[in-house]
C-alpha cells in the first residue's frame, strides 16, 4: 500500500520483482542500483547465501522525482525464487504496490515460469491483492540465450492480463530501466486515480 | 523456512549472538518480576485450616503409600503374562498397549513402513480418530531412533510433536518414544507419556515392556507360537479372537496398503509439474552436488536439506498419501537426478 507522508512530502511505494530461481530478479535490482545516481539511491541490502543466491530479499530504496509537489521514492524488494521459501514470498508481499514478474526465458525454465505466475497469484490473494488487476509488468528476461523460447510462445504462455511486457538481458541492462518504468507508471496512474 | 543450511551457517551465528544477549535480559527481567510477585503473594497467604484438615482426611493411609510399588509391580507383571501370552504378532502389540494402561497415563503404537509412520491404536487420548489423516514422516530427532542411533526419545522436539499431532493438540511434560525392533529393524513405535502428570511414573518398567514385545515379536514370527492359520505378515494383521483388548483404532490403511487409487489426470499433471519444478531447482542450485552424484551416488547425502524441503513443499500441496502411493516426487528425483538409477539416490527413507 502507497505510504504518503503529508508531513515531509513523501510518497512511498513498493515494487515486488517476482518469478522463478535464477530468473534475474537480483541482477535487475543490482543494475537499477548501479546506474542510478548515487544521490538518488539508497543502499542495497541483500540477505543472500554465500552462494549469492537470494536468501531472503534484496531491498533498493530508489528516489523516483517530484509529482504534484511530493518526492516520490520507490522500494525495490527482490522474493527469494526457489519453490520452497513461500513463507518469505508472502511475507514480501504485504503491502506491495505493483509487481514486475521477471520470467526466464530459456525452454527448461518454462513450468518454473508457470508454477511461479501461479504462486503469485495465490499469495497476492493471501494478501488481499488481486493478480488481475494489481499493477503488473510482465518481463522476459534471458533474451541472449540460445535456448531462449520465442517472446511470441512465451506471451501465449505466461501473459494473462495484456500486462506490458518488455524483453530484457538484465545482465547487460537491456529493458532493465524500462520495466522499472513501465512498472512505475502503472504505480503513479493508480495513485492518482486513488 | 525450516532447517538450516550450512552456507546461511555465517549468518545465523553474526544474528545469534545479539539476539541471545536481548532474550536473556528479557528472561531476567521476566524472572524479577515473577519473584516480586509470588514473594507478595506468600505474605498475604495465611493457611486455612479447614482446609487442612480436609486434606488430612483424604490422605491415605500409610500402607497405601508403601504398596504403590508393589502395585507396579503386580501391573508389570500382568503385562508380561499379557505380551508373552499373545498368539499373533498383530494382537501382541494390542496387548502391549493394554498391559501398559495401568503404568502410563497415555500411550500409542506406530506401524513403521516405507520409512513412514501409521498410527495403529492407541489409549488415554483423547481423540477416537487420527486428527491429522495420512502417515508421519519421522523428523531427525525420530529417525535416529528408528536407525539405531538411540535406545529411546526421551525429550520432547519434533519427532513429539509429530507423532503427537495425530493424537492430541496438548502436550506432556515426560514421555519416552521407544522402538519396537524384529531382527534388528524398528517395525513400531511406541510412544508413551505423562498426559496431565509431571512426569512418568515407570519408564523403566515401559522399557522392559517393550524389550519383551520385541522378544516375542521375534519367536513369534520365527513360527513357534504361531497359531496354524497365522496371517502371511502377521504384525498387520488385526486380530479379532482376543475379547478383552479392542484396539482404538484399527489396522490404519497405510498399514494394509490399498491399490493406488487414479488420480485425476488434472491433479497428476498439476503433481508432476511441481515435481518437476522443485527437483529442477535442486539441479539449478547444486550444479555441483548433482554432477557428483551422477558420478558416484549418494544423492540424498549430498543434498539431505535440499531434498527434504522439496519432497515437504510436494506433500503440503498434495498429500502424503498421493505421494506414497504414486511417488511421483521421488521418481521425478530418480528420472531427473540419478539417470534413472534408484541406487544413486542414497538412504533417503521414503525412497
Amino acid at each position: 500500500m502507497t505510504f504518503i507522508n503529508y508531513a515531509s512530502r513523501e510518497i512511498n511505494c513498493k515494487i515486488v520483482y517476482y518469478g522463478p530461481g535464477l530468473c534475474g530478479k537480483t541482477t535487475n535490482i543490482q543494475w537499477i542500483f548501479e546506474q542510478a545516481n548515487p544521490d538518488k539511491r539508497g543502499k542495497l541490502v541483500s540477505l543472500a547465501t554465500e552462494t549469492d543466491r537470494t536468501l531472503f530479499f534484496d531491498f533498493l530504496p530508489l528516489d523516483m522525482g517530484m509529482v504534484k509537489g511530493f518526492k516520490v521514492r520507490f522500494h525495490l524488494y527482490t522474493v527469494p525464487g526457489q519453490v520452497f521459501y513461500d513463507a518469505s514470498r508472502k511475507l514480501i508481499l504485504r503491502g506491495c504496490d505493483g509487481i514486475i514478474f521477471v520470467a526466464d526465458s530459456q525452454k527448461a525454465r518454462m513450468e518454473a515460469n508457470i508454477e511461479s505466475i501461479a504462486n503469485l497469484a495465490t499469495n497476492l490473494k493471501e494478501n488481499g491483492f488481486d493478480v488481475r488487476s494489481i499493477p503488473y509488468v510482465l518481463q522476459l528476461n534471458k533474451r541472449d540465450m540460445p535456448s531462449a523460447v520465442p517472446a511470441a510462445e512465451m506471451e501465449r504462455l505466461l501473459r494473462f492480463r495484456g500486462e506490458p511486457m518488455i524483453e530484457a538481458v538484465a545482465s547487460q541492462g537491456t529493458g532493465v530501466i524500462e520495466t522499472l518504468k513501465a512498472a512505475a507508471r502503472q504505480i503513479l496512474m493508480e495513485l492518482q486515480k486513488n | 523456512m525450516s532447517a538450516t543450511r550450512p552456507e546461511d551457517q555465517p549468518t545465523h551465528e553474526a544474528l545469534r549472538g545479539p539476539l541471545e544477549a536481548w532474550l536473556n535480559q528479557k528472561n531476567q527481567s521476566l524472572l524479577e518480576e515473577v519473584i516480586a510477585t509470588w514473594q507478595l503473594a506468600m505474605e498475604r497467604f495465611h493457611p486455612d485450616e479447614a482446609l487442612l484438615d480436609r486434606l488430612r482426611q483424604a490422605l491415605p493411609g500409610p500402607a497405601a503409600a508403601s504398596t504403590d510399588h508393589g502395585d507396579a509391580m503386580a501391573a508389570f507383571a500382568g503385562a508380561l503374562d499379557l505380551v508373552e501370552g499373545a498368539p499373533s504378532q498383530g494382537d501382541l502389540l494390542k496387548r502391549l498397549l493394554d498391559g501398559l494402561e495401568p503404568l502410563v497415563e497415555r500411550s500409542a503404537l506406530f506401524i513403521l513402513k516405507q520409512g513412514l509412520a501409521s498410527l495403529y491404536a492407541q489409549r488415554g487420548f483423547e481423540a477416537s480418530a487420527p486428527l491429522k489423516p495420512g502417515a508421519v514422516v519421522p523428523p531427525p530427532d525420530l529417525e535416529a531412533v528408528i536407525q539405531g542411533l538411540g535406545r529411546s526419545l526421551r525429550k520432547k522436539g519434533a519427532g513429539y510433536s509429530a507423532l503427537l499431532a495425530v493424537l492430541s493438540p496438548y502436550e506432556a511434560t515426560d514421555l519416552v518414544i521407544l522402538p519396537i525392533r524384529h531382527k534388528r529393524k524398528a517395525v513400531a513405535l511406541l510412544l508413551v507419556d505423562s498426559g496431565l502428570r509431571q512426569k512418568l511414573d515407570h519408564p523403566e518398567l515401559v522399557r522392559a515392556l517393550v524389550l519383551a514385545a520385541s522378544a516375542s515379536l521375534g519367536s513369534l514370527a520365527a513360527g513357534k507360537d504361531e497359531p496354524p492359520q497365522a496371517m502371511p505378515h502377521p504384525l498387520l494383521q488385526a486380530s479379532a479372537s482376543h475379547q478383552s483388548s479392542a484396539p482404538t483404532q484399527m489396522v490404519p490403511d497405510t498399514i494394509e496398503a490399498p491399490p493406488p487409487a487414479d488420480l485425476d489426470p488434472k491433479t497428476r499433471a498439476a503433481a508432476e509439474r511441481l515435481a518437476r519444478v522443485l527437483v529442477g531447482d535442486v539441479e539449478l542450485y547444486f550444479p555441483g552436488k548433482v554432477a557428483q552424484a551422477h558420478s558416484q551416488g549418494n544423492l540424498y547425502g549430498l543434498l539431505r536439506d535440499e531434498l527434504e524441503r522439496s519432497r515437504a513443499t510436494f506433500v503440503e500441496r498434495f498429500g502424503e498419501d498421493v505421494e506414497v502411493q504414486h511417488r511421483i516426487f521421488t521418481s521425478t528425483v530418480v528420472h531427473q537426478l540419478c539417470d534413472g538409477d534408484a541406487s544413486k539416490l542414497g538412504g533417503a527413507p521414503w525412497a
